[in-house]
């Protein structure tokens, strides 16, 4: 009798200490992911580069304006016409490979970039047309994978667009996908 | 009173309850001490570890030379790197920015942890202007850019004339 007394005593004792092992692991957890949470280890810097390849379009010699040869000058905010209808229909790499260009591969950042005139024929620019096509979807909160995984900036620009003499206004939209 | 009289007997009765609760509750502080003690050693090597400095310098010089590119002009900078806690080498290759400790470099290099590692980032380089690759390994707090219509180039302004620029590829 006294033995049975005994047992029940020690697995009484081991019950009650189930929930205090547990709740000293829950305790032990919750410091655990409170340093974690606290240690900074991925700088995200999608929004700024994206910023930064707009401004690089408008503004730089190579980009998407209106450059005049004989002053040496580029005119920000003039979107060049057939600079941009080349890019768009003849050569649509030459960003990629020349004026902005990551390497072979690029897995930084890729845009696509619309010129809209008001008459209806807008004209589209890719950059990097290859990964933008992947990552368009994966945009969508409800694609599987896609959430946070990459970012989409939208800006819009009030340009004017040089066609020959003529300047017209226009808005160039862009969409960078980081 | 009669209870702790009862309490008493009881404890002095029961010898292998204390030694079972006594037992439990060491495991207890073990099991604690184990946790505390890895957690300390995890972020002593996170605060000794340069890896988020560099991914930091990486980027921001990554997101530098694309602004400098940027500029509709010509353009010069200096670009002071203010951590000063720590001595880095700067290598400006073609479409990226690799950033290496000083300090670790070559330490213990057959088998470099993780945070011993160098990184990079890249940047667009634009193929119609010359970009000058150059290592800046001074210990340097400043970089130099400058933009003109030759190309881009990254310097030491300590030490300006000992600067080695490629000519346009």
């Amino acid at each position: 009798m006294k033995k049975i007394n005994r047992k029940g005593g020690i697995s009484e004792e081991i019950i009650l200490f189930i929930p205090k092992i547990l709740f000293l692991t829950a305790a032990l957890f919750a410091v655990v992911i409170l340093v974690k949470v606290f240690i900074i280890g991925v700088i995200d810097v999608r929004q700024p580069e994206s910023s930064i390849l707009i401004s690089r379009l408008i503004y730089s010699k190579d980009g998407l304006s209106y450059y005049d040869n004989d002053l040496k000058r580029v005119y920000p905010g003039v979107m060049d016409l057939k600079k941009f209808s080349e890019l768009s229909a003849v050569n649509p790499n030459s960003l990629d490979t020349a004026s902005l260009s990551y390497g072979s591969d690029n897995p930084i950042i890729a845009a696509k970039i619309i010129l809209k005139q008001g008459t209806g024929n807008d004209i589209t620019v890719f950059y990097n047309k290859q990964r933008y096509e992947k990552w368009e979807p994966r945009v969508l909160s409800t694609v599987q994978g896609g959430a946070g995984s990459v970012k989409l900036v939208e800006e819009k620009k009030y340009v004017l667009v040089k066609n020959g003499d003529k300047i017209s206004p226009a808005v160039l939209e862009f969409n960078v996908i980081g | 009173m009669i209870s702790k009289k009862r309490g008493r007997n009881l404890l002095f009765r029961n010898k292998k309850a204390i030694s079972n609760e006594l037992f439990f509750n060491v495991f207890e502080l073990v099991l604690a001490a184990i946790v505390i003690l890895a957690l300390y050693n995890f972020i002593n090597s996170v605060v000794d570890s340069t890896i988020f400095e560099k991914n930091y310098l990486a980027r921001d010089l990554a997101m530098l030379t694309n602004t400098v590119y940027s500029s509709p002009g010509d353009l010069s900078y200096t670009y002071s790197e203010t951590s000063r806690k720590f001595m880095f080498i700067f290598d400006f290759k073609h479409n990226s920015v690799q950033v290496t400790d000083k300090s670790r470099a070559g330490f213990f290099s057959s088998i470099p942890a993780d945070s011993d590692l160098p990184v990079s980032y890249l940047f667009a380089e634009n193929k119609n202007l010359a970009f000058g690759p150059v290592i800046v390994d001074e210990g340097l707090i400043k970089i130099g850019f400058i933009k003109s219509e030759g190309g881009v180039n990254v310097y030491n302004p300590v030490d300006y004339a000992a600067v080695t620029l490629d000519s346009k590829k």
